[in-house]
């Protein structure tokens, strides 16, 4: 595989762009939006992507103290175009690009640091529910992964069955139990209820509670699939030096991405490697620019469509060793208050599937100290990772609170 | 009339490997340099890049990798409960298939050797046999 990293060039980075605005919508008063305070129902057209996106970003600009004036760089993430989502949103900015929350990052700070821009928004805004878009079955488009609609023929669809796929592979490998993966679950669900704008706000969840729920593809059970809600995320990177000290410091000081896409469609690169060798390729290029390493981590969140990508991104960022994942897991040990708090503000699982872009909020706040006083805050973080682990490729940033 | 399925992926590649179904031959293509066998079908080999290739007809052995059983209906075709199988097979590939209907989740382990079968199948693009693998000899 060729793999050219110039780690002094990557290195030359850290800390160069600070996020210095975060904003999303409101999660629970739209999901609550049906009949009688019901679920809005899938379909009903209630919301568009670009009001969803608009909406955070305006609250991301507010965060922030810049107006839309100021912005002169664009990241355009889920099912919106870059054209609409600038005619909407009336900006004709000098560098514009299409791309998931991490991508956005690594191709923001890259454009900042080039001299084409210097105050990013990146927005992403999607109304899934009321589009009812579907991610297995007849409709399933996919996004282009062939692995999500190639087998159709044979009855076999969605991501969550892939991912089912995967963690069987798990349990035969290495024992792995589903009341093992449970933990990750029933965590998530204990962090929103702490969150008034999770979708499971106040709605926690018992291990009992988790086994007893249907199979949705087993071994996967309801619980280890991410919510279908409408929403909208936005945020602002902007050159370091720019940043005007309204809200703490937060930088970002490392970047890792490997892609993994050979054999993908077969999946080899789930069903025989569990992703890991990504994992280590870019944990090899974030931990060095980041001079941390995973102990100094004090809060971390995964991309988590589904429960399993914690317990593979855990083990393969070395948190703990290959298949010891179920285990780790355990006792409390990913919750806040345990040893590595994960996906504190309820994830995709629990708070908001809004496909990597509700977790970044979530870890500039807890830098920020944004909770202090409450239970939702990790005690003093200082350093927290992102990782994106899905569909052919992992992606990392780390954050670091600045001074 | 055959039993209707979720419809296939068609492009030139798949295409004829469809062709090749209708004989009841498993084959792959395999590159015409470095002999990499690729699944599924596509232009070049990902390895090389060639486009040379000629279609490798498999011995249709493998064994169980991993598999998962449906509890939800994700398509009228396929009423839940119903199994799915990766089957890693013997010169190398992984191939993702159901099982006929008389094969349950609860018949497979892991390492399980499994052999190649045909059901009937029609979708938009016609009639056609679809390979899918149960437990050796069963």
């Amino acid at each position: 595989m060729a793999r050219t990293v110039e780690h002094d060039r990557l290195k030359a980075l850290k800390d160069t762009v600070s996020v210095v605005g975060v904003g999303e919508s409101d999660y629970l008063k739209d999901y609550r939006a049906g009949a009688k305070g019901n679920a809005t129902e899938k379909g009903s057209g209630a919301m568009n992507s670009y009001q969803l996106a608009a909406t955070a970003l305006k609250r991301a600009l507010d965060d922030a103290g810049l107006t839309k004036d100021d912005i002169d760089g664009l990241v355009v993430g889920g099912p919106m175009s870059t054209e609409r989502t600038c005619e909407v949103l009336g900006i004709n900015a000098s560098w514009c690009v299409s791309g998931d929350a991490p991508r956005g990052i690594h191709a923001a700070v890259q454009a900042i640091n080039a001299g084409l821009c210097h105050t990013v928004a990146l927005v992403y805004g999607n109304a899934q529910r009321s589009n009812d878009t579907a991610y297995g079955g007849p409709r399933a488009s996919g996004d282009g992964i062939l692995s999500y609609v190639y087998y159709a023929p044979w009855g076999m669809t969605s991501q969550g069955g892939l991912y089912s796929m995967m963690f069987r592979r798990h349990q035969l490998v290495y024992g792995t139990t589903e009341e093992q993966l449970g933990a990750v679950s029933v965590a998530f669900r204990k962090h929103a209820s702490m969150n008034p704008n999770a979708v499971m706000y106040e709605k926690p969840i018992t291990i009992e509670d988790y086994m007893n729920a249907r199979y949705i593809s087993e071994p996967f059970h309801l619980f280890d699939y991410c919510l279908i809600n409408d929403g909208g995320v936005a945020f602002i990177l902007q050159r370091s030096d720019m940043d005007n000290g309204k809200n703490p410091k937060v930088n970002i000081s490392g970047l890792g991405w490997s892609e993994m896409d050979i054999d993908s469609t077969q999946l080899r690169p789930r069903l025989k490697d569990f992703y890991y060798p990504a994992h280590k390729n870019v944990r090899e290029q974030i931990y060095p620019m980041s001079g941390v390493t995973p102990k100094d981590v004090d809060v971390y969140a995964t991309y988590d469509s589904f429960s399993t990508h914690l317990l593979f991104s855990l083990e393969g960022f070395g948190f703990c060793g290959e298949g010891e994942g179920g285990a780790f897991i355990q006792n409390g040990r990913i919750e806040i208050g345990g040893e590595i708090p994960c996906n504190t503000s309820g994830g995709m699982l629990s708070e908001s599937y809004m496909q990597s872009w509700n977790h970044q909020p979530e870890l500039v706040r807890q830098l920020r100290h944004a909770y202090d006083g409450g239970p939702r805050q990790v005690k003093d973080a200082e350093v927290a990772q992102y990782v994106h682990d899905v569909a052919g490729k992992c992606l990392s940033v780390v954050y670091t609170r600045g001074n | 009339m055959a039993t209707q399925r979720p419809v296939r992926v068609m492009d030139p590649f798949a295409r004829e490997f469809w062709e090749y179904a209708e004989k009841k031959e498993l084959r792959m293509q395999k590159c015409g340099e470095c002999k990499k066998l690729r699944w599924p079908a596509a232009a070049v080999c990902d390895k090389c890049l060639s486009s040379e290739y000629s279609w490798e007809q498999l011995s249709g052995k493998g064994q169980v990798l991993s598999w998962i059983v449906f509890h939800r209906q994700y398509f009228p075709e396929y009423p839940a409960p119903h199994p799915a199988v990766a089957v890693e097979l013997a010169e190398g590939p992984i191939f993702v298939c159901c099982m006929p209907p008389e094969f349950e989740g609860k018949d497979l382990a892991d390492a399980l050797p499994m052999e190649l079968t045909w059901l009937d199948a029609e979708d938009r693009f016609g009639e056609y046999n679809l390979p899918v693998f149960k437990p050796a000899g069963k």
